[in-house]
């Protein structure tokens, strides 16, 4: 899922400056998984920033909806009916929810509520932890499912580097597992070993960011 | 919160209390009670742990001075781990209430086990001091603004400036077309 986190409330309430009425937009998928933008947040951030808003002597309406899917133009036109009575909306989906609503409503003014930071997985209830960088150039097949571009923090494809503590953790930080440390022990308990002495070459990351915004065409899908 | 049970500097507190917490006659505590000191509203739970951030935010946000939340002792409760539930959502509202410069302590978790209604008015009472420190709440006049889709009643804006995004009307075609 892609994850995200609430900006910092008083980042929020500086940009609603100036705005009498917002509309708090959540999303149902992925960002509701990680407690950052579905229904739940949606009710908690709207009364929170309604009183620090107030705190600050400003007195602004703000009504939150929640729609199943901000990435979707099907789902985002569920907003529609409430747009024409804010001036502002402050959306807690990820990036490409908020891009797909100021895209749909150009005329206002449309604010992050959240940075989104990975693609990831729920490792235990209230942690999230990366496994996905979609670079574009998948290698999960020589590294026994796991990614090292991801999960290390040099992204090396050649690993593991000099750092690796005694316990199979990053230099970086004790808290996070040394992703070559775990290949390793996964080829190990496969037999496998071998595989890792292989070079592997630079990754083709002309189909990551690195080669311009991704765009995928199936003529077989369009109308 | 009406306004009719306001009066003016006299605290209100909304008491959020487990079932489990009290005898069956402090369930008779349930609405508004007005003391000389302050206004008191109850609301009882089937569990400590049903508490939201979100509910408990909103009850600041209609106006109420202040929260207490009475849940069971650890160790006590009747689904194992209800009240520590209750207690990290309470531990991470207040602190969106300290971010929000609302003061943290307007919304605070009190133990209890076997409490009367008069034991809640009790708990309701020691709040007093605390909240009066913070002031009256600043949302006081303010009525439930956040409440869901009330949108569509107000009066629009004006007619859009700028046409709409040629993505959406052509999803919103397609639509009809589907119908």
């Amino acid at each position: 899922m892609i994850i995200a986190e609430w900006k910092p409330l008083p980042e929020l309430v500086e940009k609603l400056k100036g705005h009498t009425n917002v509309l708090v937009a959540g999303c149902a998928t992925c960002v509701a998984e990680c407690a950052a933008g579905g229904e739940r947040e949606v009710e908690t951030l709207a009364p929170l920033l309604q009183m620090a808003l107030k705190k600050e002597g400003r007195t602004i309406t703000v009504r939150g909806r929640t729609v199943e899917r901000q990435c979707e133009w099907e789902f985002v036109e569920e907003l529609a009916e409430l747009v024409p009575h804010v001036d502002a909306i402050v959306s807690i989906a990820c990036g490409i929810g908020i891009q797909a609503v100021a895209e749909r409503f150009p005329d206002v003014a449309v604010y992050p509520g959240v940075n989104t930071t990975a693609l990831a997985i729920r490792q235990e209830p209230g942690i999230w932890i990366a496994r996905c960088a979609a670079c574009g150039d998948c290698v999960l097949g020589e590294t026994f499912g796991l990614c090292p571009v991801a999960r290390c923090a040099k992204s090396l494809s050649n690993g593991p580097c000099g750092g690796t503590r005694k316990e199979g953790k990053c230099e970086v930080d004790e808290n996070i597992d040394c992703v070559w440390f775990q290949i390793y022990e996964r080829a190990k308990a496969r037999g496998k070993v071998d595989q890792l002495l292989k070079v592997r070459k630079p990754k083709n990351w002309s189909n990551s960011r690195h080669g311009g915004p991704k765009r995928v065409v199936r003529e077989d899908l369009r109308p | 919160m009406k306004d009719a049970d306001r009066s003016k500097n006299t605290p209100r507190i909304v008491v959020v209390y487990c079932r489990n917490a009290v005898l069956s006659v402090a369930e008779m505590l349930e609405g508004p009670y007005t003391a000389k000191e302050f206004h008191a509203f109850f609301a009882a739970l089937p569990c400590s742990s049903k508490i939201e951030p979100s509910y408990l935010l909103k009850i600041l946000a209609d106006g109420a001075d202040g929260v207490l939340v009475v849940a069971c002792p650890e160790g006590h409760c009747r689904n194992l781990v209800g009240n520590v539930r209750a207690e990290k959502r309470i531990n991470y509202a207040r602190s969106l209430l300290d971010t929000a410069g609302m003061g943290a302590e307007r919304l605070t978790l009190e133990p209890g086990e076997n409490l009367t209604g008069k034991d809640l008015l009790e708990l309701a009472q020691r709040r007093l001091g605390p909240l009066q420190i913070l002031g009256p709440n600043p949302m006081g006049s303010v009525k439930k603004l956040h409440k869901k889709d009330e949108g569509t009643k107000l009066k629009p804006r004006p007619a859009r400036a700028v046409p709409r995004a040629k993505t959406g009307r052509r999803q919103s075609a397609l639509r009809k077309k589907v119908k």
